[in-house]
């Protein structure tokens, strides 16, 4: 290991992390606080807060979006702005959900599902001939393939302080009905909980996601709003499928 | 438009997350990969797949996840880790918050490590000796209790000793974190 000649941190250090959250205002009230509060007592963090502000680099240019990208506002958003606060309400009662987004537009859904158990963060494990891949691998902003023969296993991750959770697996896929391959399971909260059984997806291109609670989720809730406060994996078809 | 305006509309539009977000990711790069032109490409690829991908609901956590994933891609490829040993600029070295125990961890030795940890513990090694985060924050940005993030933090600290043991038994060792 090697260490540049600067001062140490009075303290535990402010994460790069929150001090550039902090320099883009996206702190709460009392995180900013704190932050301001410490760095005002720690040259370390000073300097390294000093750095970010100093820092006024220009980026090379994106390119032009591909047609179909372009982005507008969350469906709950212009929902929202158009008067359907009752039913929202009423969906995230049913489904003790917070994160909501379209299924098929340009904001896909993410792989992390909040309910009030905490957080539950989906995996999918992939047995392809024998070759076992994990989806998403090491990007996580990565996508995977599917081949009709891969065999899939549904792997959560959420807090054990949470206790247990009812988790069920839903597959979307264009032109099909919601699938659900599995039986809804009540799974105790921990690290890389493994789902009892295993399935196939057909068809090509799927979503898979996995709905969240304190009790089963009423699956006529996930056929109608798909994806709604899920946890989600896109799955695109292999090359040459 | 008010700060939590920017992030939000960020939050949904690729172009205003690489504005808004593409310093403070490129930031981040250079930290791990010690050169500029490496830390850019890296972060200007990563928002064009983002785009390529349909994947357009991104914040600055989940940004910092991809950039840390991305650069250890490129250092755990031996030839990609030679090539960014060659380009490495000492001047882009960060500060070393943690104190002396807990030292900035170098390319060289990210890279080998890269060969006894898998991604796993090489994201949380990232996350407390780059990133500089605490123990809490670890277990929050990667979504994994408190325990795991301390006992992947034994480990690491476990091969840290053992490379460094291996390549200069004088050698500093992180030892331990909050």
């Amino acid at each position: 290991m090697t260490a540049a000649a600067a001062p140490a941190c009075t303290g535990e250090p402010i994460s790069w992390l929150a001090l550039e959250r902090y320099a883009l205002d996206e702190l709460d009230g009392r995180a900013a606080a704190r932050v301001r509060g410490h760095v005002d007592g720690c040259p370390a963090c000073r300097a390294a807060l000093g750095r970010i502000t100093d820092d006024r680099r220009v980026l090379p240019a994106l390119p032009a979006l591909p047609a179909g990208t372009v982005s507008r506002p969350p469906w709950w958003r212009r929902w929202l702005w158009t008067g359907g606060v009752g039913l929202a309400v009423a969906a995230a009662a049913v489904l003790l959900v917070v994160v909501v987004r379209s299924p098929d537009g340009p904001d896909r859904p993410g792989r992390i599902a909040r309910w009030k158990g905490g957080e539950l963060v989906l995996t999918l494990v992939r047995d392809r001939g024998g070759a076992i891949g994990v989806v998403p691998g090491d990007d996580p902003a990565g996508v995977a393939d599917v081949r009709p023969d891969d065999r899939w296993k549904v792997q959560v991750t959420c807090p054990p302080r949470a206790g247990a959770a009812w988790i069920d697996v839903a597959v979307y896929q264009a032109g099909e009905p919601t699938s659900f391959p599995l039986d809804a399971h009540r799974v105790a909260c921990g690290n890389d909980v493994v789902l009892p059984g295993a399935f196939r997806i057909t068809g090509g291109a799927a979503t898979v996601c996995v709905a969240v609670g304190d009790a089963p989720v009423d699956r006529g809730g996930i056929v109608r709003h798909p994806t709604a406060g899920m946890a989600c994996v896109f799955l695109r078809p292999a090359p040459g499928l | 438009m008010s700060p939590s305006d920017l992030a939000v509309a960020a939050a949904s539009d690729p172009r205003q997350a690489y504005q808004r977000y593409g310093p403070a990711l490129v930031r981040k790069a250079e930290r791990i990969l010690r050169n500029p032109d490496d830390a850019i490409d890296l972060v200007h690829g990563l928002f064009v797949d983002l785009i390529a991908r349909g994947e357009l609901t991104v914040d600055l956590p989940y940004l910092y996840r991809a950039v840390t994933n991305r650069c250890l891609n490129l250092v755990r490829d031996a030839r990609g880790r030679a090539r960014l040993l060659e380009r490495q600029q000492p001047a882009l070295e960060p500060p070393a918050r943690l104190g002396d125990v807990q030292r900035v961890i170098g390319l060289d030795l990210l890279g080998k490590l890269s060969e006894r940890l898998d991604a796993g513990h090489l994201e949380v090694l990232v996350c407390r000796f780059v990133d500089e985060m605490t123990q809490d924050e670890i277990a929050g940005h990667l979504g994994l209790s408190r325990k795991t993030i301390g006992k992947r933090l034994a480990r690491i600290q476990d091969a840290v000793a053992a490379v460094a043991g291996g390549a200069d038994a004088g050698a500093a060792g992180a030892r331990g974190a909050s």
